[in-house]
């Protein structure tokens, strides 16, 4: 499915799909530093706030600018000649937002139950509070994202199947 | 009308064209995605280790007593 944007609307939904993308990665960054804090900070108090700090930033911006930056995407693909499976670069770009996306919510769950243990003062799952999960799962997604980023920049080429059989019919016609 | 074969485009003896092969690229990060694939699957079933129950374990459930999470 191929729908035709005119210029002025391709630039604003590439402005969008940009902002989003540059967002969720910012956000990264900054869950990047809380995660850094909460493993090495050596007063307890102030990596329980990190581990709530982390689990709001979860869900007030990394989840809803990734389901942005993903939904941005398939309408830039779609309203452009690049489509959404002909190229390879594209293909990729897309597993690798969904991948990223579908990990992140389920860690939510994680980074809900960390908070709830940090909030809960409790010196019995302290020991939980120095998890280096967050910090693994954060710098994975932002090689994802930069991963994403240099492929959105460079395009290599390489046209899918569907995509190479699109481009000989229409030098066909 | 004639159509001009492509230079870039690899021909049979028959003179059809034929799709190039997929990029190496392509071939490298594929092999990267279905071990990363593999990795979280023997994660998770190796006895369940991976996700958020490793952080409830030892039978420790956090008290609900503090207002945490009220944007969930």
């Amino acid at each position: 499915m191929a729908v035709t944007m005119s210029p002025g609307v391709r630039k604003a939904a590439l402005c969008l799909h940009i902002t989003c993308s540059v967002g969720w990665t910012g956000a990264v960054l900054t869950f990047l530093g809380l995660s850094l804090v909460a493993l090495t900070t050596p007063d307890e108090t102030t990596a329980r706030a990190m581990y709530v700090a982390m689990d709001a930033l979860a869900w007030t911006v990394l989840v809803p600018l990734a389901v942005a930056s993903l939904v941005t995407g398939v309408v830039q693909s779609l309203g452009t000649v690049w489509g959404l499976t002909r190229h390879y670069w594209v293909v990729t770009k897309l597993a690798i937002t969904v991948a990223a996306t579908v990990v992140l919510v389920l860690y939510t769950q994680t980074l809900a139950g960390l908070a709830d243990v940090a909030a809960a003062r409790s010196g019995q799952d302290a020991h939980l509070l120095r998890s280096p999960s967050p910090l693994l799962h954060v710098v994975l997604a932002l090689l994802m994202l930069l991963g994403a980023t240099v492929l959105s920049v460079f395009k290599p080429r390489g046209l899918t199947a569907r995509g190479w059989r699109l481009q000989q019919r229409a030098r066909s016609a | 009308m004639e159509v001009t074969p492509d230079p870039a485009t690899p021909t049979d003896s028959a003179g059809v064209r034929q799709r190039p092969p997929t990029p190496t690229w392509v071939k490298i990060l594929a092999v990267v995605g279905v071990v990363a694939l593999l990795l979280v699957i023997a994660a998770l079933l190796s006895g369940g280790e991976h996700g958020p129950q490793r952080h409830s374990s030892q039978g420790v459930q956090p008290a609900p007593a503090v207002a945490v999470g009220a944007w969930r």
